[in-house]
């Protein structure tokens, strides 16, 4: 008799409909982290073409804007951005706002920093589903999970093979050249004696980057994922308190809390596919959480989580059938 | 679409390992670098003049605005001395009323985090003077 090999799920799980309420409630705060992004840029770029800036090879062809006309769009996008949190013609306003955020970032590579593209990324599944209605195909939420995921794993891995990372040189390095500081802050003085010792930092180095590479990998599996949403919270509490990053500790935790976290105003709806005998997956329950098709007792089995969470309901064939 | 992102993305991933400005590699606070930097602009006649708020007024981001004190590389070492090189370049390619200076260059010292530091001259191409 030959082993049974587990199936794994198809590619045609990302065109298979899930509700959009993670989605919907996503726009929530990243717009207001987009129109947070862009009036800064309002308030401090408006003569970006006037001072030093470095064009991208390739990108020569997006139009070069005046002072006037730069704001005007910046403000729009802002504009779009609110309205965006606010609920308020999405379809429309999450593209809006991707654009602006996306043109912003593409004009030099002066603007490029990590949140920056992390939000743009954000905002592309966003622009790229439709938010109007209550289902959408699923392939955005799961480009959205593992690009979450690849965040954390680049980050991790490179401070992994990095020698000087993975020893604790650089972020002993940057404790000490912010020695001043540290002392002056809240943190006891021994918490402060420990942050500058190089031996700690042994230690703390290679949490850091277990920690990255953790809740890269956490959240795809259901025992793990409650650990590392909440250590992620507490990753980027951290960074938060001891770095400038911009807006990325606040878009860090709207990201992978509202796709991973597992409540029933999110979730429901999204346990509603059902994999018959003959393999084609059928709606069982509609995305609202109304019944379309009963789930056949006979046939259920332990039901198995889908691969990221999105709750398939997968029901064995049985043998013979 | 799905599939042509993600390869995109790991593209990236990738690349960021040679990159110097890492674009959509995530390798975020890479390193506890530091960089000091004397920019002079040079004269037809040899005169080596030190930069002053003119050249703050155009060079505004990145920490390059005042490179005469050391300060954090934040996206890596070989960002922060590719954007210095840049700004030279731009600052000496967009100064049309400026009839004396020849070419800007920067001396700079890079400590690379635990490294003995390092010495390098950046300097931008050479101007047409009347």
């Amino acid at each position: 008799m030959r082993p049974s090999l587990p199936r794994l799920p198809s590619l045609a799980l990302l065109d298979t409909e899930v509700s959009t309420r993670r989605l919907r409630w996503l726009c929530v705060p990243v717009g207001l982290i987009a129109a947070w992004h862009l009036l800064g840029v309002v308030r401090h770029e408006r003569r970006s073409r006037d001072v030093f800036h470095v064009p991208y090879r390739g990108l020569g062809w997006l139009p070069d804007l005046s002072p006037a006309v730069f704001t005007v769009v910046m403000v729009t996008g802002l504009a779009a951005g609110v309205l965006m949190a606010a609920g308020a013609w999405r379809r429309v306003t999450t593209k809006v706002t991707f654009a602006v955020v996306a043109y912003h970032l593409a004009l030099s590579a002066t603007n490029f920093h990590h949140n920056r593209a992390y939000l743009v990324i954000v905002l592309f599944c966003l622009a790229a589903t439709p938010l109007d209605r209550p289902s959408a195909p699923a392939w955005t939420l799961w480009l959205l999970r593992i690009e979450c995921s690849v965040v954390y794993a680049a980050s991790g891995v490179s401070k992994l093979v990095d020698p000087d990372w993975a020893g604790g040189t650089v972020t002993w390095l940057r404790v000490v050249h912010q020695e001043a500081q540290v002392r002056a802050s809240v943190l006891p003085g021994w918490v402060a004696d420990v942050l500058v010792d190089r031996g700690a930092h042994r230690l703390i180095a290679p949490a850091i980057v277990a920690t990255e590479l953790a809740i890269a990998a956490s959240p795809w599996f259901r025992r793990t994922r409650p650990w590392a949403l909440a250590l992620a919270v507490a990753f980027h509490v951290s960074i938060e308190v001891s770095s400038r990053v911009e807006t990325f500790s606040y878009l860090a935790v709207a990201v992978i809390v509202l796709i991973w976290i597992e409540t029933p105003r999110l979730t429901r709806g999204e346990r509603m596919f059902d994999t018959r005998a003959n393999g084609v997956q059928q709606p069982v329950v509609d995305v609202e959480g109304t019944r379309a098709h009963p789930l056949r007792p006979e046939g259920s089995r332990r039901a198995r989580p889908g691969l990221a969470g999105v709750e398939c309901r997968w029901r064995q064939p049985r043998l013979g059938a | 679409m799905f599939v042509g992102v993600l390869l995109l993305q790991a593209l990236f991933v990738v690349r960021a390992y040679w990159a110097p400005h890492n674009e959509f590699g995530f390798q975020m606070f890479p390193e506890a670098s530091r960089w000091q930097a004397q920019v002079v602009r040079v004269t037809a006649d040899g005169e080596r003049i030190p930069i002053d708020h003119t050249w703050s007024e155009r060079v505004t981001v990145r920490g390059l605005g005042h490179p005469g004190y050391a300060q954090h590389a934040n996206n890596g070492l070989a960002s922060q001395i590719a954007f210095l090189d840049a700004a030279l370049a731009w600052v000496a390619a967009n100064t049309p009323d400026d009839h004396t200076t020849r070419y800007y260059e920067a001396t700079v010292t890079e400590w690379h985090n635990a490294d003995p530091p390092v010495v390098t001259v950046l300097r931008s191409p050479e101007r047409p003077l009347p």
